[in-house]
């Protein structure tokens, strides 16, 4: 058409699958750039579905018992929690480090495989990422409340005061509330800029003028303009950029709480890639859990098709066996490192093995737990059937978020349970108040989440659209066309 | 005032030059045109289907011959429409209107695309005809339009870039006024801390808030570079006039040129939007409000 123009020297379109190799497209060949709007727009618009509100009332109950907890919980003390010497760093923390994990998924679907130019991640990446706010609020409320005068914690900023009271830069969970507060404004930026082209399609497509305006104000006035589109594109790879070290750094730092004590179990240089392995991998767990629950609520087998729940348990699968060498690693520093406190604290209280005076932990069925859960399930997803049953998904995802929790309690309390000195020894019980607020922040995630599905664009519409067959002009990829099946064959196997 | 009303209705072009001078936009209204105000466009769509079927342009079309027959009792209609949540900034809208000259000027003719192929190969026309003010509205980014509208590459990265190294230069500052040195600031001082062995202002311990501190106001500067750099947050643009242009977000591809440009004229334009065989081709005007 245009031989002569500069444009027909671009690089190759890379949105189009290379058939040679095998790559599908990712959608329904069927699928029309329309078609999704109606798909995801659609949801705003319409009254929510009977299985949206089953899910919904009990979860803002569970948020009602988050706040009751809360309310009890600064009003009487931290008392009320189980902590005790020596356990000082019992349920809170294990949330914490949970939450926090649980929203790392989300960073990586948005940043790293966009870097990675992994074009499935366009069909989760807005449910991810909504999940990485969400996650790291209910994070940031278990340390705020741990610090046992919250009402004192603006101590943590470095404010200028009379005083001259300064914060400790040196210590890591100074650290970490640096990390945290830059990796939550960061998410929700890069959750907002990502939003302002889908809340405009929304907002054209509003009959109703309150709609209009509330969409419209947060669209910014945005109009599709490609002298926009060109920034946004290059913002978009920076935030993708930035966040990539970011997130990389944020479970680390969560680690160096850990890391940089002196207590066996803890003490170990392995800490930060065996957190942040275990993060994308539990994130993945519960991205997939919500997906499976929203796909079959909203009916969105188009959008998210089985090859992208084919794609999600090989990263698990992945994930998993990168944590299972993590946990053997572990085994192994601590054997090799010849320090009796550590290796005795590894055979004793993890695995359960009797010491010299014929005591076993108390705990050692949560590292059981935790190693069948983290390692032992997702191997299903060797097999074909697994990880193309969605009943099967559903239990393994819903495992791994166990088994990670599991992880995590084995890290902080199975660790400082047992230090040193036997006299120093003790056990955690949990109370009902630790209880409530753990589940109350499920409800309160899981609120959050539902009002999201429900308001917002719950898939990127505009990166959907430009993944679509034939979304890019056709000389970007003129010599694809002579390998390019027929619509039949493009299309991926029949949902379920 | 009806004298004005009846030049309005007469001639685009006269009531442009007049207009020129002070023109009046319409007041905002949250990104999108309000309902209702369709007469104007309908007379200025020049080729192409009629505006979108809908029941609210219907009864416009048949509600504004009775009020051109009665121009002095134009805006109360105008009122009426909408809804009772706009009543402020409608009775606000009333000495505007009775301005001289606040009559329909041509802001931009836009023209509509169904294939990207379309517009790709329409941008290229666009940019070669030399226009500057001009655009094209895709629902997602298009690869490709950057070079057929011969766009420079966006600078947006040196902002992010600069506010990075901002951000990790305060956070050394931050920590070696605060934790290194004794040396009173405006009257606030530090501690030389020697916390776990280290000496004050060790590095090493520095380098995860150098970090973060960094990414933050790296990540800050890009979200308000980009706002800046695109000229967002703007609620009130003439494209959102038209009633077509609503599938811009949706899956139709539009570009518009703005009477704004040097080169625009009504006729050439036209003309050479033509030639690029759009789907549907429109003159939008500014909102005489």
């Amino acid at each position: 058409m245009s031989d002569a123009l500069p444009i027909d020297t671009l690089p190759i379109d890379d949105s189009v699958p290379i058939e040679d190799i095998g790559e599908r497209h990712l959608m329904p060949a069927d699928m029309t750039i329309s078609e999704v709007t109606n798909l995801v727009a659609g949801v705003t618009e319409r009254p929510a579905p009977r299985g949206w509100w089953i899910l919904f009332i009990p979860a803002v109950m569970l948020a009602g018992l988050m706040f009751a907890c809360l309310g009890y919980l600064v009003s009487a003390g931290t008392g009320v929690w189980g902590n005790n010497a020596p356990v000082y760093w019992a349920w809170d923390i294990t949330n914490f480090v949970w939450w926090i994990g649980i929203g790392h998924a989300g960073t990586l679907i948005s940043a790293i495989l966009f870097l990675f130019r992994q074009k499935w991640r366009t069909s989760i990446n807005r449910f991810a990422e909504a999940m990485t706010v969400f996650a790291v609020l209910c994070a940031a409320i278990f340390p705020a409340l741990h610090t046992g005068r919250p009402w004192l914690d603006y101590y943590l900023f470095p404010i200028p005061n009379a005083m001259n009271v300064w914060p400790n830069f040196k210590s890591p969970l100074m650290w970490d509330v640096f990390a945290v507060n830059t990796y939550l404004t960061i998410s929700v930026v890069f959750w907002y800029v990502g939003l302002i082209p889908d809340l405009a399609t929304i907002r054209d497509r509003s009959t109703n003028l309150l709609r209009k305006r509330i969409y419209g104000f947060f669209a910014l006035g945005w109009r599709g303009s490609h002298r926009h589109w060109q920034h946004y594109e290059r913002a978009y790879l920076i935030f993708a950029a930035i966040s990539t070290p970011l997130v990389l750094s944020v479970h680390s730092v969560v680690s160096f709480d850990f890391a940089t004590s002196v207590i066996p179990g803890w003490h170990t240089t392995i800490f930060p890639p065996y957190f942040v392995t275990g993060a994308v991998f539990s994130g993945f767990a519960l991205v997939m859990t919500l997906m499976l629950i929203v796909r079959a609520v909203f009916g969105m087998h188009r959008v998210v098709t089985l090859k992208h729940l084919d794609l999600m348990t090989k990263f698990m699968l992945a994930t998993s066996m990168l944590v299972g060498y993590a946990y053997a690693m572990e085994f192994f520093v601590a054997w090799y490192s010849g320090n009796p406190y550590e290796w005795w604290h590894f055979y004793h209280t993890r695995i359960g093995l009797a010491d010299s005076t014929g005591q076993r932990s108390p705990y050692f069925w949560a590292w059981l737990a935790m190693v069948s859960c983290n390692v032992g399930v997702p191997q299903i997803f060797w097999f074909k059937f697994a990880r193309r049953s969605i009943p099967v998904m559903f239990v393994a995802t819903l495992l791994i978020n166990v088994g990670m929790w599991f992880e995590r309690f084995v890290i902080i309390v199975l660790s400082i349970h047992r230090d040193y000195l036997p006299s120093a020894w003790g056990i955690f019980h949990p109370t009902l108040v630790d209880m409530g607020l753990y589940l109350g922040t499920m409800g309160f995630f899981l609120t959050l989440f539902l009002l999201f599905v429900r308001w917002l664009p719950m898939f990127a519409i505009a990166e959907l659209k430009g993944i679509l067959p034939g979304a890019h002009p056709s000389h970007l990829h003129d010599h694809h066309e002579p390998h390019e099946a027929p619509a039949g064959e493009l299309s991926p196997a029949p949902a379920e | 005032m009806s004298e004005d009303d009846d030049k309005k209705l007469d001639d685009d072009s006269s009531s442009s030059e007049k207009g020129a001078s002070e023109p009046v936009r319409k007041k905002t209204i949250v990104g999108m045109a309000p309902v209702g105000q369709t007469p104007k466009e309908t007379k200025g769509t020049l080729m192409g289907m009629p505006a979108i079927d809908d029941a609210q342009v219907e009864a416009d079309k048949q509600e504004k011959p009775a009020a051109e027959e009665k121009p002095a009792a134009e805006e109360k209609p105008a009122a009426e429409e909408k809804p009772a949540a706009e009543e402020k900034p409608a009775a606000e809208e009333k000495p505007a209107a009775e301005k001289p000259a606040a009559a329909a000027r041509p802001a931009l003719y836009l023209a509509e695309f169904e294939t990207p192929d379309a517009i790709v190969h329409a941008a290229k026309r666009v940019r070669d005809a030399g226009y500057t003010k001009w655009d094209c509205h895709t629902p997602y980014a298009l690869h490709g339009l950057d070079d057929a509208m011969g766009l420079t590459p966006t600078k947006i990265g040196i902002i992010s870039f600069i506010f990075g190294l901002t951000g990790v230069l305060a956070a050394f500052l931050l920590m070696y006024a605060t934790n290194a040195t004794d040396t009173s600031v405006m009257g606030f001082a530090g501690y030389r801390a020697i916390i776990g062995g280290k000496p004050p202002g060790a590095f090493p311990s520095m380098v995860p808030i150098l970090f973060e501190l960094g990414i933050l106001l790296c990540g800050l500067s890009t979200l308000f570079g980009l706002c800046g750099l695109a000229k967002l947050p703007r609620h009130n643009h003439p494209v959102f006039s038209s009633e077509r242009f609503a599938r811009a977000t949706d899956d139709r591809y539009f570009i518009s040129i703005e009477a704004a440009d040097d080169r625009f004229d009504l006729e050439d334009t036209r003309a050479l939007l033509e030639s690029t065989d759009p789907s549907f081709l429109e003159l939008v005007e500014e909102d005489a409000a």
